[in-house]
């Protein structure tokens, strides 16, 4: 019989592994007797006592120690480096019992590793999302199409094979979700509480759970539907299933839905559903009547901002009564040394959006008080743009349209073509105010208030050089614990001179309030 | 329908970075920014070693369980083995990153949690602390035997019994018990280096025996000044031989000669303190680990026979 010893340097396994790993050594064969342990001086001279050892090693408790009695040289040699090649293995692959775990490639590997999931997020390109989400469904998983360019001949069957499994597809091109608290794709840091959300816009999501957190209030979930979901051909499915859901949910009090306005079938079902959920239901249908909706459980709003603080008085048990869409006095009180601060001929808005929603609820808004309003998402078909790289009057851009963001990331992540623009609008002696949105959440620049001021910066030279100023107007949309952090972009940006406002539906009633001057 | 908190990451153009908010953290974790590295890392848990200072951070995948250098995630499904040894890991503005790793924990608007264990005053005089004891030293045999563990509690008060690794132990506990007893610092030490870094694990059974034993000394402490003077200047000198053990096994030393120790040793001196449900809270101490957990009981009952003993007009009886 003879032992050796072999030092493994600054490797930590668990007490159950390292007894595992003893055993194993000592089930080869000529292995008598076989230890793993760190090596210190108490436990060198403890195996010097039991004969494992030889003589005394130095110390080194970092290390572990193994040490083998075999039937020759030989053999306690070659168990040695079998024993090193399984820790190693072990220390690569993590796998316990020196399994070596592969990283999982497909849906179906994922599982085995995390049999308890029953949600998959799927972001593959478009072309494979609807293969990749049947697969999920099949085994029983709910959906996150991340993935954008899925048809709607796709689509539909993915859901109505959901809807009859129970399964939830969310998506495609759903950007937006909170499940049990975690934030998914774009998505902020919002607190749990007891309102429940589906929405069929990304952005529009992001500015209702933001401004819930901001008003004291919370999630429980937050369901994003994707684009097409209200369409007839879809039908709804989503959103009528997602309010099931939160009917069911205990913890949700109060249900609110977020959509441009659906087809007037799809309406009447969803409607119907949330007057069968028995909760309070407050509804913003993005440019549709609030009057003609509210009734009964319903609550209809007209912006994000009412629905989200109508949202967190109902969950607070207070009673609710119609929005006002006067400008509120904090604000008011900035239109005038803002207008000061303007030429002449500096009369019209340019808004550089990098949310749909917010775009689309802007150009609503402006719309109301200012008439004619450009846009690459106009409310009236003549009303389009028809040259988006060029403003004319009023102009809202969202710049997040596919045309924008073909070859280059999304405009709340690569700041470069929205800058690149906010230059190009202080140049036009006509530009009074030019309108931003600035997201926060995971997904988004980590630091858009640095991507946005040197911008913000030249254009103020460019404006100042030909004796104008450009008055930014904007709203952040965020929340305190997200990862930019509210507080210090909106400190950031209002230093940098922009006037920022609690809401999207505050900043552009407030840059429209500016540039009227009758 | 229901969710569980589970996460499907897929290929494509987005990773979602995992963003998970940390549960509570322990009152020795900084919450002012910190540089550190990726020590070591188990299936449900991750140490950290602080840059230039000499101890760990953990974070704990765990529902129930605190440690005072502790951040604790209840996240089940988290996966930390992608974690690897050497990784750089920093706290800025509350928020702790790791390297390019997709995986951010948020202490922010963590509870801190406090080890109250030296608030405790356990009384051994009373007779419910009496009957805990009983119950609490039944039960620690009864597992050890069961899990065939090397170090059976019994073994280490009957001279020449149990494993080589017993055996040894049996000297030097004995010696803490008299040196603790008698406030001896100097032969507390003696016995002391002699089981540190001593056994199986990655915490050494010697060491979880002697953190247990400190935990049994502080939940008595403030009874008089001599004792409590005792247990800090023991706890300096173990730290001067501190470095004869793991930098794991080091942090929770470190730990437990400042009076912090575990939630489940900390529950567990709570139940004697207040004739609370000592059965539970045996078994949940006792099930940390392999070993460690019962060893720390071992210790953590070592350390209460002090002040029985005392209370026995200091006799240095080791019989139950």
């Amino acid at each position: 019989m003879t032992t050796s010893q072999r030092m493994i340097k600054n490797l930590y396994r668990d007490s159950v592994a390292l007894m595992q790993f003893s055993e194993k050594l000592r089930a080869l064969e000529g292995i008598k007797q076989a230890s793993a342990v760190m090596a210190t001086e108490n436990n060198i001279s403890l195996l010097v006592e039991a004969g494992l050892l030889a003589a005394a090693v130095p110390p080194s408790p970092n290390d572990l120690l193994i040490v083998v009695e075999a039937s020759d040289e030989t053999t306690a040699g070659s168990a040695l480096d079998s024993a090193e090649a399984m820790l190693k293995a072990k220390s690569a692959d993590s796998g316990e019992g020196g399994v070596r775990r592969v990283p999982p490639r497909s849906i179906e590997m994922g599982l085995e590793s995390m049999p308890s999931a029953n949600f998959v997020l799927i972001s593959s390109p478009g072309e494979y999302a609807a293969a990749e989400a049947r697969k999920a469904l099949q085994l029983g998983l709910h959906v996150m199409m991340f993935s954008d360019n899925v048809s709607m001949e796709e689509e539909i069957p993915l859901k109505q094979y959901a809807r009859e499994h129970d399964l939830l597809v969310m998506g495609p091109d759903c950007g937006t979700a909170i499940i049990n608290g975690i934030p998914l794709g774009f998505a902020n840091v919002v607190r749990r509480g007891n309102i429940g959300v589906v929405a069929a816009s990304g952005t529009g999501l992001q500015q209702v759970t933001s401004l819930i957190d901001r008003f004291g209030g919370g999630i429980t979930q937050a369901i994003g539907t994707g684009g097409h979901d209200l369409k007839s051909e879809v039908g709804g499915i989503t959103m009528l299933q997602g309010i099931e859901a939160l009917t069911k949910d205990k913890a949700t009090k109060v249900i609110l839905l977020v959509s441009k306005p659906p087809s007037s079938d799809v309406m009447n079902k969803v409607l119907d559903k949330a007057r069968q959920s028995k909760k309070p239901v407050v509804v913003e249908f993005i440019g549709a009547d609030p009057a003609g909706i509210t009734g009964g459980n319903i609550f209809g709003v007209k912006t994000l901002e009412d629905a989200a603080f109508a949202s967190v008085l109902i969950s607070k048990g207070k009673t609710v009564k119609k929005f006002s869409s006067i400008l509120p006095a904090k604000y008011r009180s900035l239109v005038k040394p803002a207008q000061k601060r303007l030429k002449k001929g500096q009369k019209y808005i340019r808004g550089l959006f990098s949310g749909g929603t917010f775009c689309y609820e802007t150009v609503l808004l402006l719309s109301e008080s200012l008439g004619k309003v450009y846009s690459n998402t106009p409310i009236k078909k003549e009303e389009k743009i028809p040259n988006v790289w060029e403003s004319l009057e009023h102009t809202v851009i969202d710049l997040g349209d596919d045309l924008f963001t073909q070859g280059r990331p999304h405009p709340m992540i690569d700041f470069r073509l929205r800058n690149e623009r906010i230059v190009q609008e202080a140049k036009d002696p006509a530009t009074a105010v030019i309108l931003l949105d600035i997201v926060l959440g995971f997904g988004s620049n980590m630091d858009p208030a640095g991507e946005l001021i040197p911008a913000i910066q030249q254009a103020q030279k460019i404006a100042s050089k030909a004796k104008r100023n450009i008055v930014f107007v904007g709203s952040v949309c965020g929340t305190e614990s997200d990862p930019q952090n509210l507080s210090l972009q909106e400190s950031r940006l209002q230093e940098a001179g922009v006037i920022l406002t609690e809401s999207n539906a505050q900043a552009a009633r407030l840059a429209a309030a500016i540039v009227d001057r009758s | 329908m229901k969710f569980n908190t589970a996460w499907g990451i897929s290929s494509g153009c987005i990773v979602p970075t995992m963003h998970i908010q940390a549960v509570s953290i322990g009152e020795a974790v900084p919450c002012e920014p910190f540089e550190a590295e990726i020590h070591s890392v188990f299936e449900s848990a991750v140490n950290l070693r602080l840059e230039n200072e000499d101890r760990l951070i953990t974070i704990l995948v765990t529902d129930h369980y605190e440690l005072p250098q502790g951040i604790r995630i209840s996240e089940k499904n988290i996966p930390l083995q992608p974690l690897t040894v050497g990784l750089r890991a920093a706290l800025r503005g509350g928020i702790l990153r790791f390297g390019s790793f997709p995986l951010t924990i948020d202490i922010r608007s963590s509870s801190i949690w406090f080890c109250r264990l030296p608030e405790f005053h356990v009384n051994m005089n009373t007779s419910y602390a009496q009957t805990a004891f009983s119950t609490a030293w039944a039960l620690l045999n009864d597992e050890q035997q069961v899990r065939r563990a090397e170090i059976v509690a019994n073994n280490l008060i009957s001279e020449g019994t149990g494993s080589l690794l017993s055996r040894r132990m049996q000297q030097p506990v004995k010696c803490l018990i008299d040196a603790a007893a008698e406030l001896n610092g100097r032969k507390a030490l003696e016995a002391a280096e002699r089981i540190i870094g001593l056994g199986p694990g990655v915490t050494p059974s010697g060491d979880d025996i002697l953190i247990g034993f400190l935990a049994g000394l502080w939940c008595m402490a403030g009874q008089t000044q001599k004792q409590f003077s005792f247990i800090h200047s023991f706890g300096d000198a173990l730290m001067k031989i501190a470095k004869q053990t793991n930098e794991i096994s080091r942090t929770y030393l470190a730990h437990a000669t400042r009076g912090q120790f575990s939630s489940s040793l900390t529950d567990l001196a709570e139940a004697f303190a207040d004739g609370g449900d000592v059965a539970k809270a045996v078994r949940a101490a006792m099930n940390v680990g392999h070993s460690s957990g019962m060893d720390s009981v071992t210790g953590f009952l070592f350390g209460l026979r002090v002040r029985k003993m005392e209370n026995q007009s200091g006799a240095a009886s080791l019989s139950v």
